[in-house]
């Protein structure tokens, strides 16, 4: 059940939202009860057979944090926890005919769990309060992954459990923006991206950057338009999400990208696997007083161990996490290369490039990695990317009004990547402009309007990129 | 606290290739020049050494200036101590 489908808009959310006003009104318990029904109704509908699986893994996993408080072997119980997940998630998203929708997301939240309270010290949330945290149904199915630290006291709280009008008011704007992004804005290109990627090896130069770049655009506005709905439900029950994206094709660098593109991803990689690495590595270097310092860093063999491999491990956990494919595998390594190309531009200190030609050449690194990212196999993405290269052949832009039409809405949206604010900055900016969302009367009936024009769209919507993963 | 500034500061001298470089308990690590995450698991382990104790993972998650950094140097030597 996505969140642009009839089924959840016009009766899931108003069923979840009705209940949960009930619910509150008899206090706390009741409330987080029912958000935790509806969230495994949430799960059944889109995967039935799996709904055993989850409440195996949440049950599982709120066993051993229970164990682990105040145990001397904290640590170890986490070790084995984390090494269960990975191993059902292996055998459910690589070697089951049939992937479980979202366990990719379920198991990495849940890991996070483990590790957070893997000193020990940390008391155990309480049940209910941790089937909530793993299951709530806006991040069940595509995150964003949330961190323990952030929404564990959020949800322990025992105050604000009332469906209040400020929630549902900045809620259902950062929803409506989303519905709209998916329906209005990414939905229409696969109209671009479909043909372009089904015969790459007939494209010519143009129409090839056109299928790049629309599918560039169509998963940002999708990804995107995802996560400001999965924050816009969780605000509206007086929970705050993290946001997962930070106007990624603004990046200056392909560090700074990675910073800004699947947030909740990147930081839970860099907090569990990158860092331990680089930790490990720098020990045992100065175990074996090796030096570890910017000089050291910016030698050769220095630079391969104490950066490099921790980034090529890192983003082909990347690359497999999103599948286990060739062109997945290529496209983590395309960009763990990218990663440490600017690495080395920063050790060497080289000068930085005009903010304008940094954003470009990171763009157009990122669109490479995408075309990997979107083919099906590596000659897809080669016949795409030789089309790119002029090697098919350059013919003249065509003039007709379909092709004009398809040239002004990327250009449209890439006007909304480049110069718009985020659905953060612009729904909580606080602004005194007219233009930036508050609540108010005549904001109430532009975003009354955008909901039904999201509403009426998503009558032919597809489902989310991101439910694959 | 503040002696035990003065023996960090040089560790962040020789890191951040500043040798004028003064301390604070209140320096934010995103406030100092050219600082990232790698910068932050470098003053870790010199400071494991320096000080021969041991961070875990979750603690340096929780450093984000001087002042956290001190503390959890006292507060691990004073459990060695204890």
């Amino acid at each position: 059940m996505g969140f642009s489908g009839f089924p959840f808009l016009l009766g899931f959310l108003p069923l979840v939202l009705g209940g949960f006003a009930l619910a509150g009104r008899r206090g706390e318990a009741w409330a987080k009860s029912w958000l935790i029904a509806a969230s495994l109704v949430f799960y059944a509908a889109g995967a039935p057979t799996f709904l055993p699986l989850l409440l195996l893994s949440v049950g599982g996993n709120f066993w051993l944090l229970r164990r682990m408080h105040g145990s001397d072997t904290a640590a170890r119980w986490a070790t084995g926890g984390v090494v269960v997940n990975l191993a059902v998630l292996g055998w459910f998203k690589y070697l089951n005919a049939e992937p479980a929708l979202g366990l990719s997301f379920v198991s990495f939240t849940q890991i996070g769990c483990l590790l957070h309270h893997a000193g020990g010290d940390t008391r155990a949330p309480r049940m209910r309060d941790y089937a909530l945290y793993a299951a709530f149904f806006p991040a069940l199915l595509a995150g964003p992954i949330l961190n323990p630290r952030d929404m564990l006291p959020q949800i322990a709280r025992t105050e604000g459990w009332r469906l209040s009008a400020d929630n549902l008011a900045v809620g259902s704007g950062f929803f409506i923006i989303g519905l709209l992004k998916k329906t209005i804005l990414a939905d229409p290109l696969s109209t671009l991206v479909g043909p372009g990627f089904a015969n790459p090896a007939a494209l010519t130069f143009f129409p090839a950057w056109q299928a790049a770049m629309a599918y560039s655009l169509q998963l940002y506005f999708d990804f995107s338009g995802y996560t400001d709905m999965a924050i816009g439900l969780a605000w509206m029950v007086g929970l705050r999400f993290p946001d997962n994206f930070e106007q990624p094709y603004r990046a200056q660098s392909v560090i700074a990208y990675w910073q800004r593109w699947h947030m909740s991803l990147t930081r839970f990689l860099m907090t569990t696997v990158h860092a331990p690495l680089t930790l490990a590595i720098l020990r045992w270097r100065k175990a074996r007083r090796l030096p570890i310092d910017a000089t050291a860093q910016a030698t050769p063999a220095g630079f391969f161990s104490m950066i490099g491999m921790p980034i090529v491990v890192t983003m082909v956990l990347v690359a497999l996490w999103h599948g286990a494919t060739l062109p997945f595998l290529l496209f983590g390594l395309l960009h763990a290369g990218f990663l440490l190309v600017n690495h080395a531009w920063r050790t060497k200190h080289a000068p930085a490039l005009p903010a304008v030609a940094s954003i470009a050449l990171t763009y157009i690194c990122v669109l490479v990695g995408s075309v990997l990212f979107r083919s099906e196999s590596v000659g897809q993405a080669v016949g795409l990317l030789g089309g790119m290269a002029g090697l098919h052949g350059i013919d003249p832009i065509r003039t007709d009004g379909r092709t004009a039409a398809a040239l002004l809405w990327l250009f449209a949206l890439y006007a909304i990547v480049w110069c718009a604010p985020t659905t953060r900055q612009w729904m909580l900016s606080g602004s005194t402009s007219r233009l930036v969302w508050r609540p108010s009367s005549p904001w109430a009936v532009a975003m009354g309007c955008a909901a039904t024009l999201g509403v009426l769209a998503a009558g032919g919507t597809s489902e989310f990129l991101y439910f694959r993963f | 606290m503040a002696a035990a500034i003065t023996d960090i500061t040089p560790i962040f001298r020789d890191i951040l290739h500043d040798p004028d470089l003064d301390l604070a308990s209140t320096t934010r690590f995103d406030d100092l020049a050219g600082w990232d995450s790698m910068d932050l698991i470098t003053v870790v382990v010199e400071v494991e050494c320096r000080f021969d104790l041991q961070f875990e993972l979750p603690e340096i998650d929780r450093l984000t200036n001087i002042g956290d950094l001190v503390r959890m140097i006292e507060a691990k030597q004073a459990l060695a101590a204890a």
